[in-house]
Order: structure tokens, then sequence, then C-alpha cells
């Protein structure tokens, strides 16, 4: 934690991407008490209303308001992206670390990675939302296996170097037990590059989980969210472009503040483990 | 080195085989009976049966994946569900515009990716380097949607430069026109690409620039040029020819996100609707083929690597 608030401290911009990030976190916890509006209530005497006092993003075509669709955005935002990079690092690191450390079997489990792999990642998340069909919970399970190998992947390149080391050859010797080496010396050594990681990862996740909303896919549109309101402002891109600039905005700052809060921890990583990242 | 070829490509059969067990299992695990799907919601229990027994989905998996995978390697993807003709011939009526779609996107990846790279390798810590990096930077975190949305706002409703959506085919009225309707959507396609292409020419090249040889070339009083063209981005060629091979998958596949902002009839916008109508034999038929394609690049690079290099051999 501490290794954490120095690297950010370091630089301003990164500070700034940081406190962006919580200012994001508080608003999603108290999204009704920051806007007036209820983010589904249709009015149709308020249509497409242009940004002003009592509508600070406008009015959506059914006389929503845009501000407060924005900012109920934010919870979804934040509670994908955070299920989504929860799920592929608690999967990716056991199978890249377990891939890693028993060669054989990782060799079979890295394979099956490597051919999730080869689906380009939106393929495959509209492939698996085919199946699951629309919802919250499966965007998260779809983005997540999307994910998931490429956390694998990094593990088991940290797993492979650190199994090396001599403490590991000591632990060994001691008669520490496998599963205890994986968990108390491989996995919590490799915990910095896997935030890192993590970080890059919500970014990316933030952007598929829109790209699906976008594409009218992912949540179902009672939720409001980034991408769905982007996708509502379209076909009013000539006569309300407010409707699809706000929320954009609002993504393009929260992916941009976590690489910017990624790349500042990655330059306070060791370099021997940065080069795998 | 044609050894290595012969193995690398022999290497492809085990890949192509996973890839198809997963595509194959994909069908497997979709809620319902494709036979049912197939006849609709009017059909008797007894006209679905009959279809089941025909369709051979009452054998075992294993005798239904290697009948599939054999029509596969013959080029028979199956039947679209909603369309009535065969995957392949769906996918083949979009092909134009996903080709050139992608082919203008590479060139805007390459275009501006690589020269703005080497430029700020070069200059480095300059004002150049400085605008590039930032400008990256922007690339690399803006979705493409939204990057395409503000194109068309832009160029195309408020300036009137280029046509808002669509996109009739060059061989149609227009001729090779047309190809200003692809423009933006290359544009959308290319930039965040562009972006990620040129900082890694920028990393690889100036991590080249440090080296000794270098100098010695600088004092051996060669021109600026020849340095820099020929003895240093030459030898930057197998990461940079490895991330503009994957960009061509990835320009394939993004283009999902493009053709449906700008209403292209293109096979990104089919494997849109097919997710939406259920279509699933297309859907598997494009998640295979891009991932066949995916195999095919990863060869095409290895095989590069081991031309350029001929330390590399694995």
């Amino acid at each position: 934690m501490k290794w954490f608030l120095k690297a950010i401290r370091k630089r301003k911009v990164s500070l700034i991407a940081f406190s962006y990030l919580m200012l994001l976190v508080v608003i999603a916890v108290f999204a009704p008490l920051i806007t007036g509006y209820d983010p589904l209530r249709i009015d149709p005497s308020i249509r497409l209303f242009n940004p002003r006092g009592t509508h600070l993003f406008g009015t959506d075509s059914f006389g929503r308001d845009v501000f407060s669709r924005t900012v109920y955005g934010t919870r979804q935002t934040l509670l994908t992206g955070v299920s989504i990079v929860g799920f592929s690092l608690f999967f990716g690191t056991f199978v890249g670390a377990i891939s890693g450390y028993f060669k054989r079997l990782g060799s079979v489990l890295m394979r099956i990675m490597d051919i999730l792999m080869s689906f380009p990642d939106i393929m495959l998340a509209l492939a698996l939302m085919a199946i699951f069909g629309r919802g919250l919970f499966n965007v998260i399970i779809a983005i997540g296996i999307v994910f998931t190998p490429r956390i694998a992947r990094l593990m088991f390149g940290l797993t492979l170097e650190i199994r090396e080391t001599t403490y590991i050859e000591s632990a060994r010797a001691l008669g520490v037990s496998h599963w205890r080496i994986l968990t108390h010396y491989i996995i919590i050594n490799a915990l910095s590059p896997i935030i890192v990681q993590a970080s890059f990862t919500f970014a990316f996740c933030i952007i598929a989980v829109a790209s699906l909303d976008f594409l009218g896919v992912g949540v179902p549109p009672y939720i409001p969210s980034w991408g769905g309101i982007v996708s509502e402002g379209r076909t009013y891109l000539t006569r309300a472009p407010w409707i699809m600039v706000f929320p954009g905005i609002a993504i393009v700052l929260t992916t941009l503040s976590l690489n910017l809060v990624g790349d500042a921890l990655r330059d306070a990583l060791d370099p021997r483990l940065r080069r795998l990242l | 080195m044609g050894t290595y070829i012969v193995r690398r490509v022999l290497g492809l059969i085990p890949a192509m085989l996973l890839v198809s067990v997963v595509a194959f299992m994909f069908m497997h695990f979709i809620p319902g009976n494709p036979a049912a799907v197939r006849l609709g919601p009017s059909a008797t229990t007894e006209q679905i049966e009959r279809l089941t027994e025909k369709m051979g989905l009452n054998e075992p998996v294993y005798i239904q994946f290697e009948r599939w995978f054999w029509q596969v390697l013959q080029g028979d993807f199956g039947e679209s569900l909603f369309f009535q003709q065969s995957v392949l011939s769906v996918i083949g009526s979009r092909a134009e515009t996903s080709i050139l779609l992608a082919t203008l996107g590479m060139m805007v990846v390459v275009l501006v990716g690589l020269p703005l790279g080497v430029i700020s390798a070069v200059r480095r810590n300059t004002w150049i380097d400085q605008v590039s990096l930032t400008v990256s930077f922007l690339g690399a975190g803006i979705p493409d949607f939204w990057l395409g949305l503000l194109l068309m706002l832009v160029f195309a409703v408020t300036l009137g430069w280029f046509p808002t959506s669509g996109f009739p085919s060059v061989f149609a009225e227009g001729g090779i026109a047309n190809l200003r309707y692809l423009v933006l959507p290359a544009l959308t396609l290319g930039i965040p690409n562009a972006a990620l292409l040129t900082r890694l020419t920028r990393s690889s090249m100036l991590e080249i620039l440090s080296l000794d040889y270098i100098s010695t070339a600088k004092a051996k009083g060669l021109p600026q040029r020849t340095v820099i063209l020929k003895h240093a981005l030459r030898n930057c060629a197998i990461p940079v020819i490895t991330t503009i091979a994957f960009t061509l998958v990835i320009l394939m596949a993004q283009a999902v996100v493009t053709e449906s902002v700008f209403a292209l009839p293109g096979i990104g916008r089919l494997v849109i609707s097919s997710v939406l109508r259920r279509d699933y034999p297309v859907l598997q038929g494009v998640l295979l083929l891009t991932a066949f394609l995916y195999l095919f690049v990863n060869l095409l690079a290895d095989v590069a690597y081991g031309l350029l290099d001929p330390r590399i051999r694995y």
C-alpha cells in the first residue's frame, strides 16, 4: 500500500488521475444525492433540451436528464469494471501460477489460454454474449473470460521467473508444501506487477463494456450505462450532440486516468519484473 | 529455413483443430435445440424430432464434431438460420466492405504510426515528440465508437466533407470514388491502432539508437538518413512487424464497432445482427475464420522473423 501511494505521488499528473478515480467512486456511491433527477424518469415536455442550469448535460429524446444518467452510469461502469478485473485477476492468477509451478499441467492449461487468445477480444465477447444473453452479470462473466488469459499469461511468466529464485529453493528444502509456496511465496511476490496490469486491464474493461452497451448487446437498456447513453445519442447526433458527448468524455477521462495510474505504478516496479509487462 | 517453415506450418494443424473444438463447443453450449430454432416456434414436436434425427444431433458429440470438422475443411460452414443460404456466401457477400475497410485502416496505421514513431524517437524530447506522445496517449484511451461519432459529427455533419454513413460497392455506380464513404471509418479504425504503433516504434527505436554501432555509424560520417533508415529502423523491424501483423486481425475484429457506427454493410455488422437474431452458424463461421486468420498471421510473423533475423530458430 505504501509503495502504491508513493508511486502515485511522484508525478502531479498521476496524482490528478488518481484523485479523479477516487472522485468517481464518491459519485458512484452518492449518486442519488448528487443528481436532482431520476435517471429513468421520462418527461416528453422537456425533450432534447440543450445543456443549461437545470439540466447540466441537457436532456435526451425521452426528456431524461443526461447528467443524472451519466452519474448513474458511473455506478454501472465501476461495478462491472471492478467485478471483471476481480474475476480475471482471480482466475488468471490462479491458472498462471499453477501452470508456471507444475510444468506438465501448465503446458495443457496455457495451451487452453492460448486458444482463447486466438479469438479477438470483441469477437469472443460477442460470441459469449450470444450464448449468455444480455444482462449485467453476463457481461461480467463474458468479458472476465476474455481477459483471464492475459492475466494468466503474465502470471505464468512471473511464476517461471520467481520459482528459480533461491528463496523458493530454500522454502522447498525446508519442506514447505507446494500449496503454501504457491500462495505465500509466489503469488505474494508477483502481486505488484499483477496490480499494475490490473489498472491497464480496468481501462480495457471499461472500453469493452461500453462497446457492448453501445452495440446493444451489453447490459439491458433500463440500466443507465455510458456506452448505452452514447448509443441512444447517435440517433440525435445532429439535433442533440450533447447526449453522446458527455458520457464519451467520462469514458475517455476514466480510461486515461487508469492508464496514467498504471504507468506511474509500472515505473515504480522492480525492473526485472517490469520487463514482463 | 525450408524445414523451419515446414515445421511451423505443421504446427498450425493442432492449433486449428483446437480452435475448431472451441468453436464447435460454442454451438453446443447454446441453449435450445438447433433443430427447433431452425423450424421456428410453430413447429410440432414430431417435426423437430425428425429434423434432429436428420441433422444428426442425436449422435455422440465426437461423431458430430468429426462430421462438422470435415465439412469445415471442405469450406462448408453450414447454413445461416436467417438467410437460408450457406454461411460462406453470407460472409462472402459482405467481404468487400470489410476487406477495403481493413486495407484503408491499415494504411492509416502504417502511414501515421510508423513515421510518427521514428520521428519522435529521433527528435526525442522536442515538441514533436511531446505532441506525438500526447496524441498517442489520447488515441489509446478513446473508445472507437465515440471517436467515430465525433469524426462523423465534425467532418460529415458539420463540414460536410464526407458522407455520414453507408457504403455502395466500388463496383456500383460511382466506382472508385465510393471509397470516400470509407475515409472516416478507416480513420476511426486506424487512429487508436496508429497510436499504439507510434508508442511501440518510438520505444524500440530509442533502444536501438542508444547502441554502440549507431554511434560508430554516425562517427564514420554517414548521413543521418542512412543511419536512421538503414541501421536503426531495420533492426527494430521485428517488434514493429509483429505489431503490424496483429493489427490486421485487430482491425478485422474492431470493424464490428466501426461498421456499426457508420452503418457499413460489412462482416462486422453481420456479426452484431447475428448475435441479435441468434443466427449461430454465421457467428460460428466468423469466429472460426477470424481465429484461423489470427493463427495464419502468427505463422507469417514467425516466418518473417526467420527471414529477417537468421539467428532465430525455434
